[in-house]
Formats: structure tokens, C-alpha cells, sequence
């Protein structure tokens, strides 16, 4: 017996494992411990720019923003759409969408990440105090940003109630993993005001590609021109328009090229094939291989009769069609047919069609018809006869607007905003445009983690 | 048999001092020939004279001599594992000779069969937990397959759901039911002692296919599998045991001279089903139909896929299904080698495996070799060394709607000519234009040094290294890519040394009544796995061979993240047995894993197992002589799960060198794990209790069983509310049990000499009750599988949960499904979905008949599993609204006007919404395309003809044999349309464990006819 306990510790000796507390602790090699992961200044910067980079994905701002909204408005041509954007385009998103379970987590991991940058910037060692402000500010402004793009497709518009008490969506301003309910519409978007002002108060006006308080104001003209806040969109676009050295470019075709160009005021940056933000948008539109998979993006027949109606407007090259005037039409844009370009988040032409809008609502007839003229000069479109009066004027702004921003997701928004403006039996495709469908059901990631969660009314918009 | 020890050595030899000392020297020699089942000489035999303690080892030839030998009568005893022990009498005079001529014969006995059982083994009869044992044979029964479908039907509570039709595809292994909901629910695989790399995603499901970790793995060098199921025999590998344990354990050398085995075979395959699908003729009829009842008049202008009807028309058909499919043609070769020296004992052996699928394109090709030598340095020092080197090679083709057989019955619409590439939607051309392979490198090697300083303690030190290197090779031209060539490569390395010791000792010298042996050990294990991809566009090959190209702006090249697993673990056993009858087992296995959190990081996994065999008591044996063997076995114990990724418990963000991801040129990192220090692995209480009879001297024997297992802290992905910023996040929250019963029975119908008919029938069969107790407060979508499976508690894992489909409205041809409470509905609403049904059998088994005549043999094997149910998710598409689908001929039976009141379908539209307002043809999920998924299966029929030869006459040739198999020959169900089998690729284990049973146009099972020689020279 005692021999056997001799050869028993001898084993134990021969294979000495003993106080191996270090071989079951194999911290990951070559990631970032999450206490090691903000500790200078160019951790918290890629942080900040791997927010930009969700906001470029093809389910995101990278594509489907614009492509979503605009198949659920009426510039499209859906007879050949299938799947979840046939679902979009009829009104009839179910929690099983996987295009909204994009939409919605891109959104939010952009406002996500910004917490987490908040919460975490004071870790950073060696920030300058003009790095940390610019960095707060961009935090927030992509906080706004996330929260606005999330609302206006998951919820009824703004003012549609009277205290805008209806549902809004889950407000997020702390990095956690708390259940939480959906806040009100007029919350969220005091909590995005608050965040562009602060984004605006911290940015600089040249930010290395990134955003400025350029692009934090012309994006606060448009949350302000969204709830019909005139004024507050009229000031902040006046103030991009007079003092941001922008300028429209002359080319119309100028707006999606890879390089910077002066119109636009924030933009997605591409450099690359493998650093492209535009991917996913040429993806849904791109009509240069036509022999190949059809594009997804159609504009319908209706709409391309209004936009090649005026024979001398240049934006006519925007379009392509095959069996032209044939029931089997189909028209494609070819505004986005590059390997990769930049994607204008906002842009001049859109803050000018902003300012016109507002100085019609405002009474300023004069700043609104060389706004629009601006637009239609530029479009080589003669100017509007002088002299229009206040609803004519605002008829010309809009007309203006569907053609000059297509393709660009504004279309539906842009109806809801004229509906809850006093139009209230406004239509979209034929269906009221607050009829349950008209907003995006929420995902069933979304309604799966938080039980209590309230879901949007599906349907009623046939 | 009293055995020789120290002790009882010393007082023997006092007692002839003493007491004989004047016959010392009278002493004579025995000497004789061990001689195996074949005749020939079995070297290293333990050869004893009675009590003189008196013993040798047989030579190479089966001789031995002992001589000093007392005179007078002695029992000679040899004894060697695996053949039944043989005593003869002997007298031997004074200075005379006595001879023996032992001719062993392997044991027959069921009962008495040697068990493998994790850090040693045990005989049958003195085990009380629950192990099946699998032989070599069954294992290779199935052409081309790797060794875990060869489990299939073969083991009571094992359920094998065989790899779906492509070559190269894993199966499903159950035991006992599903423990496990996000975490791995596969047993533990080891191989000669070391748990190997068992990952199924190590590829995720590029493809729609798991990579099968286990292809690798030659089952012609396999002697045996045992799976561990109960707790009382898995509990020795704690916190991995909870899902039941497969030991692997590869042919080794064996005594005598050269013997060499040749097996060669070669085999067809074919698709078990095809699928019925329309032609054009009936497609744009359908697509007519479907377009005036939505209120058109005339023909669309466009079909999907852009041309006219007079086109498609013209255009005529064309069957994609039979240009995605062929004959495959199997083959495979094996040369073993075995032979041994008193000292030396090695078995040799190389094979070659090449086996197209009847998927065109998809084929697995494979070398393997292996050495295994055993080496008694001295006589009580041997090291025994195992290794093996494998390649492989899965040459693949997309499966599902990209490419391949799933294209074909899905979006390759029958009007399409076979050169026209619109769309994503021509498998031809995807697999012309894509060429895309797995190559596998695989080397399992073991080497244990067996010490044994004095008789009753052995001590084993073993160092295990298995390594894996798996490339994944991409490369498509520019015809699919529309602008160059890509060339994508996806390199995978595991890692994985295991180094342990164990001490097994016999208290031999307790009263005669007792036989205790203790074992205790220490085992560490580390994974380390490494991973890069790289992406080039523009080249002309592979980036694994010699490429030509220009790396440029568009090269991706990155590192994965470099993941380690630990184990440290210690462990013990000890058996206790008192007269042979009364029987105890108790273990302790302490585990410690890297991938527990802080908090957790040990856990301890005690097991007990007892045993009664009644028959050996008197008043039974004297009573009930028909009943041969009786026992009465129980256990209970805790084992765990540990399968989770790795590095779950570490809040980490992931860098620049990982993502390689620039936004504006800058690096970006972003947080993509939360710390939980609190994880730990799930646990399983499991309790046992079952018999095992023997009638008639084992003619007929039985094991019966019923287990309870609860399994608690089940690690659960559970869905987090996605506007946190997180979709999923782990805990330990979940409780599962598994109930069953598991009877096995063994019957000789006939038996007899050679000339006689004999008959054996096995037969298993298990049934398993599955319950979720607790997954905390989640609804039902917050754990979700495929085809709309769920985790709903008091229901099984993996419920089917849909709307429930009632009628077609006879008048408006409309759909009717019922709302949640059960009344009929014309709206379309996620809402109105229930719980209908569960993907888990009721029971399942096998059947094995067994015949011999003369030199002919035949073996049938029938497969049953029976209730559950299957879902059928592309059928949706192929019966539901007309799109850019084929369609399933079925919709002959759809609703055709006014007054048709016996309609299986519903009026035909090309607009979802008209079914009650569905928002997309991909919602349409209900129990239509839900069905009972029992079936019985001809799982293979063996038909062999073995030649003999006189042992006495020196011929080249010693065994010759001739076989003819077929594989899947007949399947009876009701599943329409499809193979009921089903494995279909998951992105991770949760998948795995949740939906089995939906299948999402998943290829189906292979008919293979094969045949086959074996020879022995």
C-alpha cells in the first residue's frame, strides 16, 4: 500500500499539472480584452469610425434606408418585387422580415456603439480636450442619427398625434442590455434635438471626411423640417446654405462619384472596393449589366412619365428603359451605376429644397423661389414665372423634390410630413397613409427579448 | 479462478519451503501449443500451472515450457483477452513431461464481452452502467460513410440520423434524446483515448454544408466503438459526458506471423427520390391561372426571369433535376497488416476512398494510413504508440437555392435553356463556373507507456496529439462574378495535445470474497485553433497552388481570432464486487475549462453505479435453470456539457487585426462579446435502473433500461432585445429532462454446426420522452430553430410552431387557417401560431437478421424511427404562391373554381396578400407542409459468399470473401415527396439541436448497390 501511494505521487509528479490556474486562463489572442479596449486615443477613434461603418452596410444606410422607404412610396415599380420587398412595397411587414431585422439592429448598434463611447471616453489616456468634445459631439450626432432614421420607419409620424404621445420606439441612451419599453414619439425626438445641438456645439467644421457641424446642422434642418418646425429648419439651412462654402455641383450626374464634391455637406466616403459605402445601393439599382440578374430598384411607369416629361431637363439621363412604353416597361436609375461612390447622407440641393419649403410655409416667397430655382437652373429647367403665389409656389417645391431626391428614401417620409401638414386623406399607392401597414412592424429579435414589448398593427392599407 | 498474486505467491512458496521442501526437487516440465480460433500460434498467452504459481507468456509460436513443475496433477490454465479461458488437467510425473495443446476460442458469450470504458476496461458482466458496443463489421457495412452513421440502428438510445445524399456530410448523433438547446447536444468522440477535434462548424455552413469532423476517420481501422450513455460510465469525462461518450478504439497488432487483409468495393449511387416537379407546359399554365384569378385578362407581359410566354413556350423544358444528377461511382481499397513478436506488435494499413455522390460535381476522396505498434520493452513495461495520417478531399457544390440540386428544384425554372445565366438561378452554371473544394489534413496520434512495477498496479502515461488542417478553397470566374475571377480561401488549424496519467490497482490482497480495484488520474487538454482567410480577385487558380495574379486593392487578407480551450482535469473509479455478484462503481471527475467564466471555473462530476447478479445466487441457480443470466444494474451521477465557444465568458471588442475592416481607410474595432464571469457548463442528474437477462446459456439474452435525466443550468442563447445593440446573450438559465426506456435483445433463432441454417436477430429499440421545464421568461420566437421550430416550455425542444391550415373555401377558393383558438380565419396572422407537433420520434431502433448456411451469409438491417413529425420548408414555395419557383406536381389538386369542395390547395395567385393578406410567398408556414415524419427503412442488406481453405495446406491465400450490399433499398412512409431522413446544414449548434427535421430542399439520401472482396493472405 505504501508503494502504491509512492507511485501514485510520482505520477501526479510526472505529469505536474498541479496549480494550473494559468492554463485554464487563456485570455482570446489578438482581440481586445474589453478593459484593454479604450485606452488611447486611436482606440476610442476606431470605435467611433466602426459606427460609420455600420451606417454603410447594404442593410443600412448602405442601401436598404433608401430602398425600403422608397418601395413603400410611390415611385416604384413593384410587379416583380418578391419576398420581404414585396412585403415593403404592399404595406404588409410582418415581425419576420429579415430586411427589418437589419434596419432595426443597424440602427441601434450605431446607438450602441455611440454609448458606449460616452460611457467609455473617460478611460482614454492622452485625449486632448478638443479631441474628447469632438469626440462626444460625433457620439451623439450618430446617436441622433440611429434614433431618427429608426423612428420614422417604425413608428406613425410626427404630429400625427396631438402631443405626439403615440408609440415610438425603444429610446436608448445608455449601453446595457436592460428590457425597456417603447418610449413616445415626442420623446425620441426631443432626446435627437437635444443630441444635434450637442453635436453641433462640439463639432468642428472640418472633420477628415467624418462629420462635421455642417453636416450635424443640414441634418437638424431635416429632423426640424420632418416635425414641420419651419422656422428652426429655415435658420439652421440658411446657416448651411450662407456659411458652409458648399455649392451645387454643376453636373447632376455629379452627386454619387467616388470623389468629395462640393455639394456634398456628409457623406458616406468610399475609397475602394473593400472601403465602399455605395455597395449595397448599386447592388439594388445598378442597370449596367441588364443581360445579367435584373436590378431590384424599378421606378414605375407613372413616375418616369412626370420626371422625362420636361424634354430640356438634364436629370431625364438618370433614367434607362427597355420595351419603352410597353406594358413590359421597365425603367431603371442610372444614377448609381459606379464600382463605388460616395453616399451624400445630406447634400445642398436637399437643405435648399428644405429652406424653399420653409420660406413658403413662412411667407418668404422671394427665398423660396430662388431656391427652387437654384435646383431647376442647375437641372437645366427654366426658372419658375415670377410672381407664384404661396401654393403654387410649394406644388413647384415638391414636384421639384420627388425629382431631384429620387431614389434617395425621402419619398415616403416626404408624405407622411404633407400629410400630417394639413392633408390629412392624403394617399401613398392608394392606401391612406396612416393605415397600420405604413409602418414597418417591428422584428421578432425585437419582440423575443422583451415580452412586454407592444408590436405595430399590421395591414389595413389595401 | 483465483489469481496470482504477491502475496499469495509468498505464502505459497513458504508453504512448499516448509511443508514440501523435501519433494523440491522432483520436479517435471509442461510444455505445449496456444493456438488461436484459426489454429495458428497465439504468442503471449498467460499460460498457469494450478496452484504451483508456476506460469510463462507463449512464444511466437504458441509454445511455451515451465518447468520445476511439482509432480502430480495440475490444472493448466491459459488465458488471453478477448477468448474464453482453458483449463485442462494435467499429471506430470517426477522428472516427467506433461504437454498441452490449448486451442483458444474467442468468446461468444454477449455477456462476457471486454468493455472499453474510458481509462480501462471492464468485462460486460461486472459493469453496471450503460455502454453499447459497436464491432468493426457493422461499422463498414455502408459504403463510403463515416463511422458514425455506421452507429446507426445498432445501438438501443443512440440515434444516428445519417448525413443527407452529399458526399463527405456528417450525421446527426443523439444519445438519448436532446439535452442540450444552444449548446452542442453531440457525444464526446475520443479516439484511443483522446477526445479529438469534433467541431461541425468549423466551416460554418458555407454551401449549406457542415463540415463533418469525423470523414477523416478510416472506419476499416476501427475494432470497436462503445458508447458511454448513462451517467454511472460517462461521468469519468465530466464535464463533456453529459451528452454520452463514443470511444473509438483502432485495430491493433496482434501475435504471430504476417497476416494481411485486402478489401476492395465498389458501389453505385443513386438518389433515393427526386422530386416531382411540373414542366413548362403545366409551369406557365399554372402562371396563367394564377394571373387571371388575381384579375388580369390576357398573358403578362413578362414571366420571372424577364422573357414572354411565347418564349418560355418555345423555349420547351428543361428537367434540372436530372442535369444536377447522376450515377455516383464508390470506390475503396484497403491493406492491412498485422503481425507480432513476443516483443513487438504493430498493424499496418493504408486506404483509399473515393466517393462520388450521384450530386454531380460532389465528390470525397480520401487517403488514409495508419501505424499502431505495441512494444514490451521489458516485461512489465510496454508503449504502445498509434498513429494515423489522413487526407481528404470534398469537392463541393452549393446546396439549397445557389447552385446545385436545391437550385434545380427551386428557382432554375423549367423554361430556362441550360445556357441562359440570368439571375442566380442555373446550377450548371455554378458548378462549371465554381470550382470549390474542403481539403482536410488529419493526424491522430496516442502514444501510452503501460508500467507495471508489481502485479496488481498498472500505471499509464499517455500523450495524445491531434491535428487538423482544413482548407477551404474557393474559386469562381468571372462569369458568375460579372466582373473577374474571386478566389477565396478559408484556412482552419486545430491544435490538440492531451497529455494524461492513470494508476489502476488491485486490492488482491482482500478475503477471497472481494476484488476491489481503484484507479485515479489527471488528464490536461488544449485546443488551440488559428484561423486566416484570404480573398483575390483576378487570378487564374487556387491560392493554395500556384496562382497567377496580382495581389491588389481588392485582396482581403486576416487572421482569424486565435482561440484556446483548456481541461484540467483529475479523476477517479472504483470498483468494488463482492463474491462476483453484488457489484459497486463509484467516480469523480473534477473538471476545469477556459471556457467557464471566473466564477465557475470547477466543476465536480461524482457518479455510483451498483449491480446484483441474481443468477449467480443459489437459490436461483438451483431453481431457475432457464434463466442463465440475471443482473440487476442502477446508477446515478452528474456529468456536464461543456460544448460553447470559446472565450464566451471574456467581454472583448474586436480589433483591427481580426476585422480588417477600413472605413475611410482608418482601422475600426467595436465591442463584440460581454463579459460573463458567471458561465459554467449545463449539468445532467442522470438516473438509471435496468436488467440484463440471459437465457439458455445466453442464446437469448436482453437488456432492458429506464433512465431519467435532468439536465439544469442548460446554456441558453437567448434573445436579448435587439435594440440593445445585441441580438443574443448566454446564460445558464434553461432545465431540460429526458425520459426513457431502452431494450435491446439478442436472439440465436438457430444455431448449429456448419451445415446447419443459423439465424441470429438483434433487435434495439428506445423511447424517449422530452420535456423543457424552464427556459426563463422568454416567448416563444426568442428561441428559435429552422422551419419555424421552437423551445417552449412543457413541451419537447423543437416544437413546430405554426399556423394551423384548415380548409380551402370552396366558393372563393380561398385559404381558411384557424386562429389561436382554434376558429376558422380568412386573415393571414403570426399570430394564430400554435404549438402542432414536435420533431423528436416517439420511438426509433433497428432491426439486424442475421444467416449463415454453409459458406453463404446474408444480414439484414431494417431502420424504424416512428412518430414526430417532419416539416417540409420549401414546400411553401413549391405549392404556394406562383413566383420565380417550380412547382411541386402536387398542384394538380389545388382549387379550380366555384363548388370545388375537395381542393388540397388553394386557388393559384402571384400575390401573397390574397392568402388573408400574407406580407410575402416566404411567411406561408403553416401545417400543410407539416407531416408525421415515421419510417422504416431497409437500411441495408448484406448477401456474402466466404471461401474455405485447409489451414493445414500452405496456401497464399487464407480467407477470400465475396459480398454484395445495397444501402437504403426501401423506405416505407408517409412523408410526401422527399427522403424522410433528413440532415440539413445549421450555423451552429442550436440549429442542430432544435429543427433535425425540417428539411429546405436538402438532397436526399443515397441508394447505393455495392460489391465488395475481402482477402486474407
Amino acid at each position: 500500500m505504501k508503494r502504491f501511494t509512492i507511485y501514485l505521487f510520482s505520477l501526479a509528479l510526472v505529469i505536474g499539472l498541479s496549480g494550473c490556474q494559468d492554463f485554464l486562463d487563456t485570455p482570446p489572442e489578438n482581440a481586445l480584452l474589453w478593459e484593454e479596449a479604450m485606452r488611447t486615443p486611436e482606440d476610442a477613434q476606431r470605435l467611433l469610425s466602426s459606427n460609420y461603418d455600420v451606417l454603410r452596410a447594404g442593410n443600412f444606410y448602405g442601401g436598404n434606408v433608401w430602398m425600403l422607404s422608397d418601395l413603400m412610396a410611390d415611385n416604384m415599380d413593384g410587379r416583380t418585387l418578391s419576398g420581404d420587398f414585396l412585403a415593403y412595397h404592399t404595406h404588409n411587414t410582418g415581425i419576420f422580415i429579415s430586411a427589418s431585422r437589419d434596419l432595426w439592429f443597424q440602427g441601434y448598434l450605431v446607438i450602441y456603439r455611440a454609448n458606449v463611447l460616452l460611457e467609455r471616453i473617460d478611460e482614454v489616456q492622452g485625449l486632448s480636450d478638443s479631441e474628447r468634445t469632438r469626440m462626444i459631439a460625433e457620439a451623439k450626432f450618430l446617436r441622433a442619427m440611429g434614433h431618427f432614421e429608426e423612428i420614422r420607419f417604425f413608428a406613425q409620424p410626427y404630429g400625427s398625434s396631438a402631443d405626439n404621445n403615440h408609440t415610438g420606439i425603444p429610446l436608448r441612451v445608455a449601453a446595457n442590455t436592460d428590457r425597456i419599453p417603447r418610449a413616445t414619439v415626442g420623446e425620441v425626438y426631443t432626446q435627437i434635438i437635444a443630441d444635434l445641438q450637442d453635436a453641433i456645439a462640439g463639432l468642428p467644421t472640418e472633420n477628415n471626411g467624418y462629420v462635421t457641424s455642417w453636416g450635424a446642422k443640414a441634418y437638424l434642418a431635416r429632423v426640424y423640417f420632418q416635425m414641420n418646425q419651419f422656422q428652426n429648419a429655415f435658420d439652421l439651412a440658411t446657416d448651411v446654405i450662407n456659411n458652409g462654402g458648399f455649392s451645387l455641383n454643376p453636373d447632376v450626374m455629379a452627386r454619387f462619384s467616388a470623389n468629395a464634391n462640393a455639394e456634398n455637406i456628409f457623406a458616406l466616403i468610399s475609397t475602394g472596393n473593400l472601403d465602399n459605402s455605395g455597395g449595397g445601393i448599386a447592388g439594388h439599382y445598378r442597370s449596367t449589366n441588364l443581360t445579367g440578374a435584373e436590378p431590384t430598384g424599378k421606378i414605375s411607369q407613372a413616375f418616369h412619365a412626370i420626371a422625362v416629361a420636361d424634354t430640356a431637363d438634364l436629370r431625364r439621363q438618370w433614367y434607362i428603359s427597355q420595351d419603352t412604353l410597353q406594358a413590359s416597361e421597365r425603367i431603371y436609375l442610372t444614377r448609381f451605376n459606379a464600382d463605388f461612390f460616395n453616399v451624400p447622407i445630406v447634400h445642398l440641393a436637399e437643405v435648399m429644397l428644405i429652406r424653399a419649403e420653409c420660406a413658403v410655409e413662412l411667407g418668404d416667397l422671394t427665398t423660396a423661389e430662388s431656391d427652387l430655382n437654384a435646383i431647376r437652373t442647375r437641372a437645366g429647367l427654366d426658372p419658375v414665372n415670377p410672381g407664384q403665389g404661396a401654393n403654387a409656389l410649394r406644388t413647384f417645391i415638391q414636384a421639384e423634390r420627388r425629382l431631384e431626391l429620387v431614389g434617395e428614401g425621402n419619398r415616403l417620409h416626404d408624405l407622411k410630413r404633407q400629410a400630417v401638414n394639413g392633408n390629412p386623406s392624403l394617399t401613398i399607392n392608394g392606401a391612406p397613409w396612416d393605415c397600420a401597414g405604413m409602418v414597418v412592424q417591428l422584428p421578432d429579435e425585437e419582440a423575443a427579448g422583451n415580452p412586454e414589448i407592444v408590436l405595430n398593427p399590421e395591414g389595413n392599407c389595401n | 479462478m483465483r489469481m496470482f498474486t504477491p502475496i499469495r505467491f509468498l505464502m505459497l512458496c513458504a508453504c512448499l519451503l516448509i511443508g514440501f521442501g523435501g519433494l523440491y526437487a522432483q520436479n517435471g516440465t509442461v510444455s505445449g501449443t496456444v493456438l488461436d480460433e484459426n489454429g495458428d500460434g497465439l504468442s503471449g498467452a498467460n499460460v498457469l500451472v494450478g496452484e504451483t504459481g508456476k506460469g510463462a507468456l507463449s512464444g511466437l509460436d504458441g509454445s511455451f515450457q515451465i518447468k520445476g513443475v511439482p509432480a502430480g496433477d495440475h490444472v493448466v490454465t491459459v488465458s488471453y483477452l478477448g477468448y474464453n479461458k482453458f483449463n485442462q488437467t494435467v499429471t506430470v510425473g517426477t522428472n516427467g513431461n506433461a504437454t498441452v495443446r490449448a486451442a483458444l476460442q474467442l468468446e461468444d458469450q454477449e455477456l462476457d464481452d471486454v468493455l472499453i470504458v474510458g481509462y480501462g476496461t471492464q468485462r460486460k458482466r461486472e459493469n453496471t452502467g450503460s455502454i453499447a458496443k459497436i464491432s468493426s463489421r457493422e461499422l463498414t457495412e455502408i459504403p463510403g460513410s463515416s463511422i458514425e452513421a455506421g452507429l446507426q440502428g445498432k445501438a438501443a438510445g443512440v440515434q444516428v440520423i445519417t448525413g443527407s445524399g452529399i458526399a463527405g456530410s456528417g450525421a446527426v448523433v443523439r444519445v438519448r434524446g436532446i439535452n442540450s438547446i444552444s449548446a452542442g447536444g453531440d457525444p464526446l468522440y475520443v479516439v484511443d483515448g483522446i477526445p479529438i477535434t469534433q467541431s461541425n462548424f468549423l466551416n460554418n455552413d458555407r454551401g449549406g454544408q457542415n463540415n463533418n469532423p469525423l470523414s477523416s476517420i478510416n472506419p476499416g481501422d476501427i475494432e470497436s466503438i462503445e458508447v458511454l450513455k448513462d451517467a454511472a460510465a460517462a461521468a469519468i469525462y465530466g464535464s463533456r459526458g453529459a451528452n454520452g461518450v463514443v470511444l473509438i478504439t483502432t485495430k491493433r497488432g496482434k501475435s504471430g506471423k504476417p497476416q494481411f487483409n485486402l478489401t476492395t468495393r465498389v458501389g453505385i449511387s443513386q438518389p433515393t427520390i427526386l422530386q416531382d416537379l411540373v414542366n413548362t407546359d403545366e409551369w406557365v399554365q399554372l402562371y396563367l391561372e394564377a394571373w387571371e384569378n388575381d384579375g388580369n385578362t390576357g398573358v403578362p407581359d413578362l414571366l420571372p426571369g424577364g422573357i414572354t410566354v411565347d418564349q418560355a413556350l418555345a423555349n420547351g423544358t428543361t428537367d434540372w433535376q436530372d442535369l444536377s444528377t447522376g450515377t455516383g461511382f464508390k470506390q475503396e481499397y484497403q491493406l492491412s497488416m498485422r503481425q507480432g513478436t513476443e516483443k513487438l506488435k504493430t498493424y499496418t494499413a493504408i486506404s483509399y476512398l473515393d466517393n462520388e455522390s450521384y450530386l454531380l460535381g460532389n465528390s470525397y476522396r480520401r487517403y488514409t494510413g495508419r501505424f499502431n505498434a505495441d512494444w514490451s520493452i521489458l516485461r512489465n513495461l510496454t508503449l504502445k504508440a498509434s498513429t494515423s495520417l489522413a487526407w481528404g478531399r470534398n469537392n463541393k457544390i452549393d446546396q439549397a437555392w445557389s447552385g446545385g440540386l436545391g437550385s434545380a428544384q427551386s428557382n432554375a425554372l423549367p423554361y430556362f435553356t441550360q445556357d441562359q445565366t440570368a439571375g442566380f438561378s442555373n446550377p450548371i452554371v455554378f458548378r462549371e463556373h465554381r470550382d470549390w473544394r474542403t481539403i482536410e489534413t488529419r493526424s491522430i496520434n496516442t502514444a501510452t507507456l503501460e508500467y507495471k512495477p508489481i502485479e496488481d498496479l498498472t500505471i499509464n502515461i499517455n500523450g495524445s496529439y491531434d491535428f487538423m488542417d482544413l482548407g477551404d478553397h474557393f474559386l469562381e470566374d468571372s462569369v458568375i462574378t460579372n466582373t473577374f475571377s474571386i478566389a477565396k480561401n478559408t484556412a482552419t488549424q486545430v491544435n490538440n495535445w492531451n497529455v494524461n496519467g492513470y494508476a489502476q490497482y488491485n486490492f488482491s490482497f482482500l478475503p477471497e470474497d472481494h476484488k476491489l480495484s481503484l484507479m485515479v488520474g489527471q488528464e490536461a487538454q488544449k485546443f488551440t485553433t488559428r484561423g486566416s482567410y484570404t480573398e483575390v480577385s483576378d487570378v487564374n487558380q487556387h491560392l493554395y497552388l500556384d496562382w497567377e495574379g496580382t495581389e491588389n486593392s481588392d485582396t482581403t487578407e486576416r487572421d482569424e481570432l486565435t482561440q484556446i480551450t483548456t481541461f484540467l482535469s483529475t479523476f477517479g473509479r472504483a470498483n468494488y464486487s463482492f463474491r462476483g455478484k453484488y457489484l459497486l462503481q463509484a467516480s469523480l471527475r473534477v473538471d476545469g475549462s477556459s471556457r467557464f467564466g471566473r466564477n465557475n471555473r470547477y466543476g465536480w462530476f461524482p457518479a455510483v453505479g451498483a449491480g446484483w447478479i441474481i443468477s449467480d445466487e443459489s437459490f436461483w441457480k438451483d431453481n431457475i435453470s432457464a434463466i442463465s443470466f440475471f443482473k440487476l444494474k442502477s446508477s446515478f451521477g452528474i456529468t456536464g456539457n461543456a460544448e460553447i465557444q470559446n472565450y464566451l465568458h471574456y467581454g472583448r471588442f474586436n480589433g483591427p487585426n481580426l476585422n480588417g475592416i477600413v472605413y475611410n481607410n482608418d482601422s475600426i474595432a467595436y465591442p463584440e462579446n460581454l463579459e460573463n464571469p458567471d458561465l459554467q457548463w449545463e449539468t445532467a442528474a442522470t438516473f438509471d435502473v435496468g436488467f440484463e437477462m440471459g437465457f439458455l446459456q445466453d442464446r437469448f439474452t436482453i437488456d432492458f433500461g429506464f433512465y431519467n435525466r435532468e439536465s439544469r443550468n442548460v446554456l441558453l442563447e437567448a434573445t436579448v432585445q435587439s435594440s440593445t445593440g445585441w441580438k443574443k446573450q448566454w446564460t445558464n438559465i434553461g432545465q431540460v429532462r429526458n425520459r426513457g426506456v431502452e431494450l435491446s435483445v439478442k436472439s440465436r433463432n438457430l444455431v448449429g454446426g456448419y451445415n446447419a441454417l443459423k439465424w441470429t436477430t438483434t433487435l434495439n429499440v428506445a423511447h424517449n420522452r422530452n420535456t423543457v421545464i424552464d427556459v426563463g421568461l422568454t416567448p416563444p420566437d426568442a428561441l428559435q430553430g429552422s422551419g419555424d421550430t421552437r423551445v417552449i416550455e412543457g413541451h419537447p425542444i423543437g416544437v413546430n410552431y405554426l399556423v394551423r391550415f384548415s380548409r380551402v373555401d370552396a366558393q372563393t377558393g380561398l385559404p381558411v387557417f384557424l386562429d389561436a383558438d382554434g376558429n376558422e380565419t380568412f386573415e393571414w396572422s403570426e399570430n394564430n401560431r400554435v404549438i402542432v407537433g414536435n420533431v423528436q420520434p416517439w420511438a426509433q431502433g433497428g432491426i439486424r437478421n442475421e444467416f449463415t448456411w454453409k459458406n453463404w451469409d446474408l444480414n439484414v438491417l431494417f431502420n424504424f424511427s416512428l412518430g414526430g413529425k417532419i416539416y417540409i420548408d420549401h414546400a411553401k414555395r413549391q405549392l404556394g404562391v406562383v413566383k420565380d419557383w417550380n412547382m411541386d406536381r402536387d398542384i394538380i389538386n389545388r382549387w379550380t373554381g366555384p363548388g370545388d369542395t375537395d381542393a388540397k390547395y388553394p386557388r393559384l395567385t402571384l400575390d401573397p396578400t390574397t392568402y388573408g393578406g400574407m406580407g410575402s410567398e416566404w411567411f406561408y408556414n403553416t401545417t400543410q407542409w407539416l407531416h408525421d415524419a415515421s419510417f422504416g427503412r431497409l437500411k441495408t442488406v448484406t448477401f456474402g459468399y466466404n471461401f474455405r481453405f485447409n489451414p493445414e495446406k500452405k496456401n497464399v491465400i487464407k480467407g477470400l470473401r465475396l459480398y454484395f450490399n445495397g444501402t437504403n433499398l426501401l423506405t416505407i412512409t408517409n412523408v410526401p415527396g422527399i427522403d424522410p431522413e433528413v440532415v440539413r446544414d445549421h450555423n451552429g449548434p442550436q440549429g442542430r439541436n432544435i429543427s433535425p427535421n425540417v428539411t429546405y430542399l436538402t438532397p436526399p439520401q443515397e441508394r447505393i448497390y455495392s460489391v465488395g472482396v475481402n482477402v486474407d493472405f
